[in-house]
């Protein structure tokens, strides 16, 4: 334990606490993609459920586990640091709340699974595998942009994830008059976890290009591109829009 | 970056020889102002309950125990405290130092639950020392245990040199002690009494500044340190947490800083009560290094005092902590009193500011009214 303790000190620098922190919200995505992959996975090819089951549950205490750290971590660093990086830790929480729900909507789509196995096959299949596709390349050119502050990479990813967000919407409307009722609610649900974690991964990237009270909402040169395109533009009018 | 190092670690030591300087200056201040001035000063602090309230008092408003102490250390040294004196002004300033983060604390009323927590917290400092006081200043009394240890110990640190010991810091401080008497007395042309008003002013005023820039140079040193060590501390057994608060409180020379650092994290839930407690003592012992630091300005006596400052927060700890039973009584009371502030937050008020100026302050002016 001593040498524990000989080791922290020697190991002291100054960003060492908040990188450790970072590195922890990293971990957060990259287990958030593991837990989301899975469940989708197996909700579309049938796997055997209990390796996953038990896999899905461990992925997502240790997300959890990291939220907290991460919280505790940046309590402890503004109380010793009061001055230093408050907008990036206040920012930070946040995020790492986002990563925490991407874990929570991925296992809540492998419950799907559990209580009605494999999803069925309907004319919208095609377009849940290539949303999954979408949602599984988001994953890293959000982390990319987020680590290096890549501002034009993540108006990129928030234009794409904002545009397959509202299109998951509209495929949820479009259930509507659906007749095969546990179909079209095993559809509705999967499009509605597959929304939220779009809308996670959105958020994230917003950081890179939005200030602390601006963060989740889009800014003007984002408003414009949606402007241009009008099949998935938000509302005139809003001073700014979120997901 | 290493420039910057580099800097802070030579102002660093430029602050400590100034305020080893501030303590020696005391010294020679004392010997101006006469015989006189000691006797009397010992007579009124011969009462060990007022020199108890004095330490209160003296250290609830400069808010700063090693102040205090190295005062304390200073006057020792000087003659105009004899150590058993000054054992219950000591102890005193352990008591009031924890005025510091009682007031963090206060920064949570709006929210009970965080309230609670950071009251807790800021109290179990006070209730330990208070519990330690009440267990060693009668057997002090008695006894005159501590004294006798520290004396002892202190002779055989000196060795036969005893008083007429000059060490390597003596001889460093000695000729800017000189120069500032010799400026004092040249530009005021006063008297020996008069100088010495002067030189004591200057030596206090000198020990409150250099002390303070010293625990504000250490701390934005080892900010990254303490920031690893706190950030870990969960991991960590009781033993090391208190090392830890020896550590952190001896390099940044401020129980204070440690302890108010404490109660923020535990607002915050991060640490319980029974995770801030070793930290806390630990905290309280790591303080006693300002004094020890100042006897290297002074004598046999000063290292005297600034050993009983360090043998009684050791024994708190030794007697306290190791037993279950008898450590829960400090975090029992410190929880009872946190849910009585929590609900009652103006008595809370009402007692911080009595406990701490109020009480002591009056029985002061009873003393001076029927004993004085």
């Amino acid at each position: 334990m001593l040498r524990e303790l000989f080791k922290l000190w020697k190991e002291a620098d100054e960003h060492r606490l908040f990188d450790e922190v970072v590195t922890d919200f990293e971990r957060i995505l990259a287990q958030g993609r593991k837990v989301t992959t899975l469940a989708l996975r197996t909700l579309l090819e049938e796997r055997d459920p209990e390796p996953v089951r038990a896999e899905i549950y461990r992925t997502d205490h240790e997300i959890n586990n990291l939220e907290q750290s991460i919280r505790r971590r940046i309590v402890t660093h503004l109380t010793i640091n009061p001055r230093s990086n408050v907008t990036s830790c206040l920012i930070l929480m946040r995020l790492a709340k986002d990563g925490e729900r991407i874990g929570d909507y991925g296992k809540n789509i492998y419950q799907l699974y559990c209580r009605g196995g494999r999803v069925p096959r309907h004319h919208l299949y095609p377009e849940l595998v290539t949303l999954f596709a979408l949602m599984e390349a988001s994953f890293d050119p959000t982390i990319k942009a987020y680590k290096e502050s890549q501002a034009d990479m993540a108006r990129d990813a928030i234009q794409r994830l904002y545009k397959a967000c509202k299109h998951c919407d509209e495929l949820v409307f479009g259930l509507l008059g659906e007749t095969e009722v546990e179909c079209a609610v095993t559809y509705a649900l999967v499009f509605r976890f597959m929304k939220r974690i779009l809308g996670h991964l959105k958020n994230i990237n917003t950081s890179v290009v939005m200030p602390l009270d601006k963060l989740d909402f889009f800014d003007d040169v984002l408003r414009f591109q949606f402007y241009e395109d009008s099949t998935c533009g938000p509302e005139a009018g809003t001073s700014s829009e979120k997901s | 970056m290493q420039k910057t190092t580099h800097l802070r670690l030579v102002s660093l030591i430029v602050l400590v020889y100034l305020f080893l300087v501030a303590i020696k200056l005391m010294g020679d201040a004392f010997h101006l102002l006469g015989h006189d001035f000691a006797v009397s000063l010992i007579g009124w602090t011969s009462n060990p309950f007022l020199g108890l309230l004095i330490g209160i008092v003296a250290t609830a408003i400069i808010q700063s125990s090693s102040v205090t102490t190295s005062v304390v250390v200073g006057l020792v040294s000087a003659g105009g405290l004899t150590v058993g004196n000054a054992i219950p002004i000591v102890m005193g300033a352990n008591i009031g130092t924890t005025i510091t983060n009682v007031l963090v604390s206060l920064g949570y009323l709006r929210n009970n639950v965080e309230f609670r927590r950071a009251f807790a917290a800021a109290t179990i400092h006070d209730i330990f020392n208070v519990l330690c006081v009440l267990v060693f200043l009668p057997l002090e009394l008695a006894f005159g245990c501590f004294e006798t240890l520290a004396t002892s110990l202190a002779s055989l640190l000196y060795g036969s040199a005893g008083m007429s010991y000059q060490g390597p810091i003596q001889f460093l401080v000695k000729p800017l002690t000189k120069g500032l008497e010799g400026v004092v007395r040249s530009f005021l042309g006063c008297t020996d009494r008069s100088a010495g008003l002067v030189l004591l002013g200057l030596a206090f005023l000198l020990i409150i500044m250099a002390l303070g820039a010293m625990v504000k140079l250490s701390r934005s040193m080892m900010v990254e340190r303490i920031e690893q060590f706190f950030d870990r501390i969960l991991s960590f057994n009781a033993s090391v947490t208190i090392l830890i608060g020896v550590l952190v409180t001896a390099l940044v020379q401020s129980s204070s800083i440690t302890t108010s650092l404490l109660v923020p994290m535990a607002g915050a839930g991060i640490l319980t009560l029974e995770h801030v407690f070793p930290i806390t003592l630990g905290a309280n012992l790591g303080t006693t290094v300002t004094a020890l630091l100042a006897a290297l300005a002074g004598n046999v006596h000063g290292l005297a005092i600034a050993l009983v400052h360090f043998l009684f927060n050791l024994s708190g700890i030794v007697i306290i902590y190791p037993l279950p039973a008898v450590r829960r009584l400090p975090l029992y009371l410190a929880k009872r009193v946190a849910e009585f502030s929590t609900e009652h937050k103006k008595w809370a008020i009402i007692m911080i500011l009595a406990f701490y100026f109020g009480l002591p302050l009056a029985l002061l002016g009873v003393y001076e009214l029927f004993a004085g």
